[in-house]
């Protein structure tokens, strides 16, 4: 702790505190709620997914990050344990894109819900997780635009569930092709404006810039999005969509898609 | 019967309505201490209804009320789903709602329920407790208010490619359905299924029901203005004290 600064020791308590309460609250919620449903796929993938997430951001942080966290346990033990309040805030927030994961996935027998839910808590963690990546000099370079990068990210999450409606065939039709999709898009988001938030730290407007560079491409993304489940939510005549082709090809693609931007280095 | 056995007869995994079944009561069977109530099935007309006609039910009665005419509804060949979703206080506090007699109702009826064979397909009734959102407004410590969301329903589309184009609510009365079963009777209705209302001992006659906009019809923005103020269980369903939930 004393390698910490102020500011930094007081963020790892704060963080440590909301990690702790949420995690118990967490377990507690998958082992106690509703236990009687036929839903333990979806809570088994609700308690492993979170593990995956921080084991990939201590890999993250011990080979990608700034060269002072990479070799100080101290500032790794910082980002994981603001990771694990990270994921908290996510779940917390989640109803706003039209989701509950404890209305939707908990208390309901609804796999088309945890598949989208799983990949909305991915997709605002790539927020966070890929802010780590690269040098700066405090750990504010690295929440600043962590945090800008999943504010956007629910944003338009929200405004793609305003144009779309695709959480309410996930929540009401149960359709398991529009929670393929959605799941796809909600990960395809954080990874696009997770590479937004990625790199060296060069300056404020840089990183804006970056960040409204990678919101275009979301939104453009999301825009498609809307238009694909416009064209194949569920109906009347067909209630129930072919998974695969109607939701694990499209939800496949728009993951691909935001890898290979990312990829062709469109981040800072 | 034991409380799994319970569960099962109201939740069967064949029946195509078991995924909406609302667990919450079914957690505290145990608690139920009292022997099962003397009420029975409501002697009501139910020439309204044809035995396994293509019509989705909506149950809407008081407490234990709504159990008993599924019964009633079983023994015509539809398929009770109970969507009760608060949780009952704890022994010896006072709660808004007291949803005990459905508990009791829930075990009573259990047994005759499974002796009664009902292909998976068979029509549903959704019961609901009427008294859900109000209660009595009294110095009761325990809040266990709650609402239906139109996720505790399938979806007009589903019941439409299951053949389902009519929807019939049972109410005490022929009048409009709470707020909160508009959001679902809306979104039915949007989606070409017709509801009516029926009183559930006023004869038998039919009112179509036209069901207007609602004023939030953005499912997030309706769930999150219909929980302010709702204390969550916390193992699931709505209840809790002032100032902390209970399980």
């Amino acid at each position: 702790m004393e390698n910490l600064g102020g500011d930094e020791a007081l963020v790892l308590v704060a963080a440590a505190a909301v990690a702790a309460v949420s995690t118990g609250r967490h377990l507690v919620n998958l082992l106690r709620v509703a236990t009687r449903l036929r839903n333990r796929a979806a809570r088994v993938s609700l308690a492993v997914l979170p593990l995956a997430a921080i084991a990939v951001l201590h890999l993250a942080l011990t080979h990608v990050a700034a060269a002072e966290v990479r070799t100080a346990p101290i500032y790794q033990t910082l980002f994981e344990v603001v990771g694990v309040a990270w994921l908290a805030g996510a779940w917390a927030l989640m109803p706003l894109t039209g989701l509950s994961p404890r209305d939707d996935v908990l208390e309901t027998e609804n796999p088309s819900a945890a598949i989208a839910v799983g990949g909305a808590w991915l997709g605002s963690f790539a927020c966070y997780f890929a802010a780590n990546i690269g040098e700066g000099p405090t750990i504010w370079t690295t929440l600043g635009p962590a945090a800008l990068a999943t504010a956007l990210w629910f944003a338009i999450a929200v405004l793609h569930e305003l144009a779309s409606g695709a959480a309410e065939a996930v929540a009401i039709d149960r359709d398991l092709a529009s929670g393929c999709r959605l799941g796809g898009l909600l990960a395809a988001l954080g990874i696009v404006l997770g590479a937004g938030a990625a790199g060296d730290w060069v300056s404020a407007a840089d990183t804006l810039g970056s960040a409204e560079h990678a919101a275009i491409v979301a939104a453009i993304l999301a825009a498609a999005s809307a238009l694909v489940h416009r064209l194949s939510r569920p109906a009347p005549a067909c209630a129930r969509r072919s998974v695969a082709a109607a939701g694990v090809v499209p939800g496949t693609l728009y993951v691909a898609s935001a890898i290979t931007w990312a990829a062709l280095g469109q981040c800072r | 019967m034991i409380d799994d056995e319970i569960y099962d007869a109201w939740a069967p995994r064949d029946s195509w309505w078991s995924p909406w079944v609302k667990p919450v009561l079914f957690a505290h069977l145990r608690q139920f201490a009292e022997p099962a109530p003397a009420e029975d099935a409501p002697e009501v007309d139910f020439s309204w209804v044809h035995s396994g006609e293509c019509v989705a039910i909506v149950v809407d009665l008081p407490g234990a009320l709504g159990v008993w005419y599924g019964l009633a509804l079983a023994a015509r060949g539809f398929r009770p789903v109970p969507l009760y979703n608060a949780i009952p206080a704890p022994a010896g506090e006072a709660a808004r709602v007291d949803v005990w007699p459905i508990v009791g109702a829930l075990r009573a009826c259990a047994p005759r329920l499974q002796s009664f064979v009902l292909p998976p397909s068979a029509p549903p009734a959704f019961l609901l407790d009427s008294n859900r959102r109000g209660g009595v407004a009294s110095l009761a410590q325990f809040d266990n208010r709650s609402i239906s969301f139109p996720t505790d329903f399938p979806s007009g589309n589903l019941l439409r490619s299951r053949g389902f184009e009519r929807a019939l609510l049972v109410q005490r009365d022929v009048g409009q359905p709470e707020a909160d079963l508009r959001q679902t009777l809306w979104r039915w209705q949007a989606a070409g299924v017709v509801s009516s209302v029926v009183a559930a001992e006023g004869g038998g006659s039919q009112v179509t029901l036209a069901v207007s906009k609602p004023r939030w019809t953005s499912l997030a923005l309706w769930r999150l203005g219909a929980l302010l103020g709702l204390p969550r269980g916390a193992l699931g369903g709505f209840g809790g004290r002032l100032g902390g939930a209970v399980g």
